[in-house]
């Protein structure tokens, strides 16, 4: 069976038209992000590491070693089912970090400018082989069911194609928040589709070449196939040598870093992906063996690596031949773009940049992303050209293995890097080399060789490692790596800056290293600075990126607030491009500066709430419980009921806590790290003079701020870093309540005093009387009478003055005696209106009882009808002839507000507090005591109620009393206390 | 726990990788699944471990 070039060439392009339709409507918002953003997506577009090998290299590999071939999938599996060993920790620096490539973290941790490029440089060159495999196995897949075409032609059309893809999806902008994700998507899509293609052909391989599972079994069973290759199972060395590659290529293949954290943000997908990834695995491992057997049961004369599209081409099945090169094509393209794109990205940043220089009039982005794309190219034309150099029969695995064995090489590193802290750029640079030249020894040279030789000589290609020779090779390397990274690392020091990076990375936590002052001190400096080194727009787009991370304003110039903008944009440009440039950018245009020893502390204590915040989730174990135990003092000290604040050696606030808030109504983000003389002048007045002062309390400051005149006291501490701790009391309400105090016990001396005077004065006033009474009886003289009677109106006089001041000076002792029965209110103010009605004054006064006659409240009836008769005779004083006097009650909230209107000249506003104070009347002397009111406050107060005047409406006075109210529904008759009729 | 057995068990492996293949060229069909049994039940033991996780984390 054969297929046209046009058939196949109509299937391609259908299969490149939903994966370009698919990443452009992701890239062109048409697909919801829910989907786009689906983890499954993104787990899914993981299975881009299953390439050519995958597909057909583990087909070869089970026909040469048996079940050896699962070591390929199991070994790929295994680092994401141990994740939490190494590559969570990676994940967790990358993602911190903004790290774009495994370049990128080697940057990190080894801290030397050239450790980026080896890396980059190595990997370059041992994934030019996996790539040129990919090709091959499209152009040998097509060549299979297609003679009509050559290789190499089918080759660069397949090349061209992948490398338009590449640059429109996955090099089409330069952007720190965008990713690619029409390329995850279509990454996704392609994975799936693999999957469904390589288990179809392993279902059609059971049911349709061996009729049924039981068939399977039994001819398993029967024929024991297998058994002929138990001679070449591989040895217990080789096979953990073969788990121990795959485990290392399945994080260190740039292509699997490039999809797992450069295109990824989100750390749920690294969680999802720890059993997805494995699953995802299996799944494809299962088909292995079916197809293998049904190849084997049909005695395919195909190299066993195309058994899959073979199986179709041998029944005669249309379908299963396309599914199989659709998902062969799907698995090859994957890696060939993915790859390609993380390898240009690495030697952009790692090669390129550190040896060329962008001049500032030029667009530093343009030329990153034109540079990449150029690299896009070149890298697939030099695939390209390795595999135009390889033979047809190209062992696939033995190819793919070559490039395995590369990435080997970074694993002591790699575990170095997280687990060993003395571990050095010096140890790393021997390892890489040595266990490089024995991998170039060993295995790409004889490939090269191989391939030069055979190509210049027209003879077969005998490049083709057995186990035995890969074997060798591997170990080899990785002994001599490991041992030269342990031996130059032991020889040489690890400088300051690869420990502090070492320990971050053996850390749970982020390390927050002292960062020092920066030399600028405006947001336009930064932006001058970064001019220079990556030109004008770049610069701008960056600074103003940066000030939307931060939500800060070009007019920040607080130091920290800069150092937060440098640190954020230094990290953004760190996805860009890559760390080691990014560092070297910043290092040299805005470096920080050594300050002050008491500065430092705080300015660090600063950095570290900030990233204490921004890290909290990294944070794990000891770290997390320290930073609950910090969380829990910094807000202790935040909800301290006393107003702290400290301040640097600067002047500069660094602590504001709420009650500060409170205190000066100022919020802390805007005061924290600016000087304390941006406060309100009245506040810079009174701190000023304090630090400056040698005392180190202030008792009783006064403050007038905007709205109300505030005593404080103040404290302070020089602390040992050179700070100074402030605390302030708010003492304005005790100061009040003190004046409060001091003027009540004035008011009971005088009560006191007033007492004695009455007692002392009330035994003559007595015996005057007496005298007086005693004068009708000595004599008839009328003039004598007459003064008789005048000598007894005014003892009777100073008597009833007499008894109210020493009642009002007793009032306070009766408190107790206090009698608490239910009051009818309507009853009590009718009967004070009755006896207000036996005087003469009240002739021309009407008053109106208003008072519901369900109106009940607690207390002592003889008490209130003494308030009611106070009230009422003040109200009638001041009320003109002929005028009303109202009483009213109402319940308001369970209490019973009784109001007492009259229409007189009113109280002054000044006076309305004061006349319910002893000795204090608005009467005409003589008129008044100025008793009467402070007595009933003095009761109404023993009912738990209030009294208070206002003004009436539109004239007079409005005496409103607050008293608790009684609900008694029950009570239908009046109360006992108040039993007389009511009065006119 | 869980965590450790997973370590332990993907440790084991690699240790006694050769012994694997035993299954295969022994029992049949039933041999060959029976490779796939100990994965899965890593992959089960890593999905709870990361449900656990994100439900701690929600």
């Amino acid at each position: 069976m054969s297929f046209s070039l046009t058939q196949i060439f109509a299937f391609s392009l259908l299969y490149l038209s939903l994966l370009f339709g698919s990443a452009y409507a992701t890239e062109r918002g048409w697909i919801p992000k829910k989907v786009t953003h689906n983890r499954f997506i993104r787990v899914a577009s993981l299975g881009v590491f299953a390439g050519a090998l995958s597909f057909y290299g583990t087909l070869g590999f089970a026909a040469n070693f048996g079940a050896s071939y699962l070591l390929y999938y199991f070994g790929a599996s295994a680092i994401f089912l141990l994740a939490p060993l190494l590559l969570n920790p990676i994940a967790r620096i990358a993602l911190a970090h903004k790290l774009g490539s495994l370049a990128d973290v080697f940057a990190f941790r080894y801290r030397r400018p050239w450790v980026g490029g080896i890396v980059s440089l190595f990997m370059l060159t041992g994934a030019i082989p996996l790539l040129a495999l990919q090709i091959q196995a499209v152009a040998d897949t097509v060549h299979l069911i297609n003679q009509e075409f050559s290789r190499a032609g089918l080759a660069i059309i397949f090349c061209a194609t992948m490398a338009v893809f590449a640059i429109l999806f996955g090099a089409r902008h330069v952007s720190t928040r965008e990713k690619h994700e029409g390329l995850i998507v279509a990454l996704g899509l392609e994975s799936m589709l693999k999957l469904i293609a390589f288990m179809t052909v392993a279902i059609y391989a059971i049911y349709s070449v061996f009729g049924s599972v039981s068939n399977l079994n039994e001819w398993l069973t029967t024929n024991q196939p297998l058994q002929a290759h138990i001679v070449k199972e591989l040895s217990e060395g080789s096979s953990r040598m073969m788990l121990l590659t795959f485990f290392a290529g399945a994080v260190a293949m740039p292509h699997m870093f490039h999809i797992l954290l450069t295109e990824n943000d989100d750390a749920g997908v690294i969680r999802s992906a720890r059993w997805g990834f494995p699953l995802y695995m299996l799944l494809l491992s299962l088909c292995v063996a079916p197809i293998f057997w049904a190849a084997e049961y049909s005695q395919l004369t195909a190299p066993a690596e195309f058994f899959a599209i073979s199986l179709g081409i041998a029944g005669n099945s249309e379908t299963m031949t396309l599914l199989a090169f659709i998902g062969g094509f799907a698995a090859c393209s994957g890696v060939l773009i993915v790859l390609t794109l993380a390898l240009a990205t690495m030697s952009v940043n790692h090669l390129v940049l550190p040896l060329y220089r962008v001049s500032e009039d030029r667009d530093f982005f343009s030329f990153l992303l034109n540079t990449r794309r150029m690299l896009i190219i070149v890298i697939i034309l030099l695939a390209y050209g390795l595999y135009n150099l390889l033979s047809e029969q190209q062992n696939l695995m033995s190819l793919g293995l070559v490039s395995f064995v590369a990435v080997l090489q970074f694993l002591p590193g790699l575990i170095g890097a997280f687990y060993w802290r003395d571990a050095n750029s010096y140890g790393l640079l021997a390892g890489l080399l040595a266990g490089f030249l024995f991998w170039g020894a060993m295995l790409f040279f004889p490939l090269l060789i191989d391939i030069v030789y055979s190509n210049i000589f027209g003879t077969q290609h005998q490049f083709a490692p057995g186990p035995d020779i890969w074997f060798v090779a591997s170990i080899t390397s990785l002994m001599a790596n490991t041992l030269a990274y342990i031996i130059f690392s032991r020889l040489n020091l690890a400088s300051h800056e690869e420990l502090i990076a070492a320990a971050e990375c053996m850390s749970d936590s982020p390390i927050l290293p002292y960062q020092g002052e920066l030399g600028v001190s405006s947001v336009s400096e930064i932006r001058h600075q970064l001019i220079q080194a990556i030109g004008e727009a770049a610069a701008f787009e960056q600074v103003n990126l940066g000030l939307d991370d931060l939500h800060l304003a070009e007019s920040e110039h607080r130091p920290f607030a800069l150092i937060q903008l440098r640190n954020q944009i230094e990290s953004n440009l760190t996805s860009i491009v890559g760390q080691t440039i990014a560092h070297r950018i910043f290092a040299q245009y805005l470096p920080f500066r050594e300050s002050k020893p008491g500065q430092v502390v705080m300015e660090s204590l600063q950095s570290q709430e900030y990233r204490f915040e921004s890290h909290q989730s990294y944070l794990t174990g000891l770290a997390a419980e320290l930073d609950n135990l910090r969380r829990y003092h910094r807000q202790l000290l935040q909800d301290l009921p006393t107003a702290v604040c400290t301040l640097d050696g600067s002047d500069r606030i660094l602590t504001w806590n709420r009650a500060m808030v409170e205190l000066t109504g100022i919020k802390a983000e805007s005061v924290l790290d600016y000087p304390f003389q941006m406060l309100p002048v009245y506040w810079v007045d009174l701190l000023d003079q304090f630090i400056q002062s040698v005392d180190a309390n202030f008792l009783k400051s006064q403050v007038r701020t905007h709205e109300q005149l505030l005593t404080v006291n103040l404290h302070k501490e020089l602390t040992d870093t050179g700070d100074i701790l402030i605390v302030i009391e708010d003492i304005t309400e005790e100061q009040t309540l003190e004046r409060q105090l001091m003027h009540n016990h004035r008011l009971a001396a005088i009560g006191q005093l007033a007492a004695g005077v009455a007692h002392e004065v009330g035994n003559p006033i007595t015996g005057i009387a007496c005298l007086a009474q005693n004068i009708p009886i000595e004599t008839n003289d009328p003039e004598l009478l007459e003064i008789s009677q005048q000598i007894l109106e005014q003892t009777d006089r100073i008597s009833a003055i007499l008894n109210s001041l020493i009642n009002f000076a007793h009032r306070g002792k009766e408190a107790n005696s206090l009698q608490d029965s239910p009051v009818k209110l309507k009853q009590c103010v009718d009967e004070a209106i009755y006896l207000l009605s036996l005087s003469a004054d009240s002739k021309d006064i009407q008053f109106v009882n208003q008072i519901q006659s369900d109106a009940y409240t607690s207390g002592d009836g003889q008490r209130l009808l003494q308030v009611f008769v106070n009230v009422l005779s003040n109200a009638r004083d001041a009320s003109p002839r002929q005028s009303e006097v109202t009483i009213s009650a109402e319940l308001i909230e369970e209490r019973r507000i009784i109001r007492v209107v009259d229409r007189g000249h009113g109280i002054p506003e000044e006076d309305r507090n004061a006349i319910f104070e002893p000795f204090y009347t608005t009467k005409d002397p003589g008129q008044g005591t100025g008793l009467g009111l402070a007595i009933v406050t003095t009761i109404i107060q023993e009912h738990e109620g209030k009294i208070f005047a206002e003004a009436g409406e539109p004239i007079g006075t409005r005496v409103i009393i607050d008293l608790p109210n009684l609900f008694r529904p029950d009570i239908d008759k009046p109360p006992q206390r108040l039993t007389s009729q009511p009065h006119p | 726990m869980i965590e450790r057995l997973i370590t332990f068990v993907v440790l084991g492996f690699f240790v006694f990788v050769a012994d694997f293949g035993g299954w295969w060229q022994d029992g049949g069909l039933m041999g060959w699944l029976s490779n796939f049994i100990l994965w899965l039940l890593l992959i089960v033991a890593c999905y709870l471990v990361t449900d656990k996780l994100s439900g701690e984390e929600k």
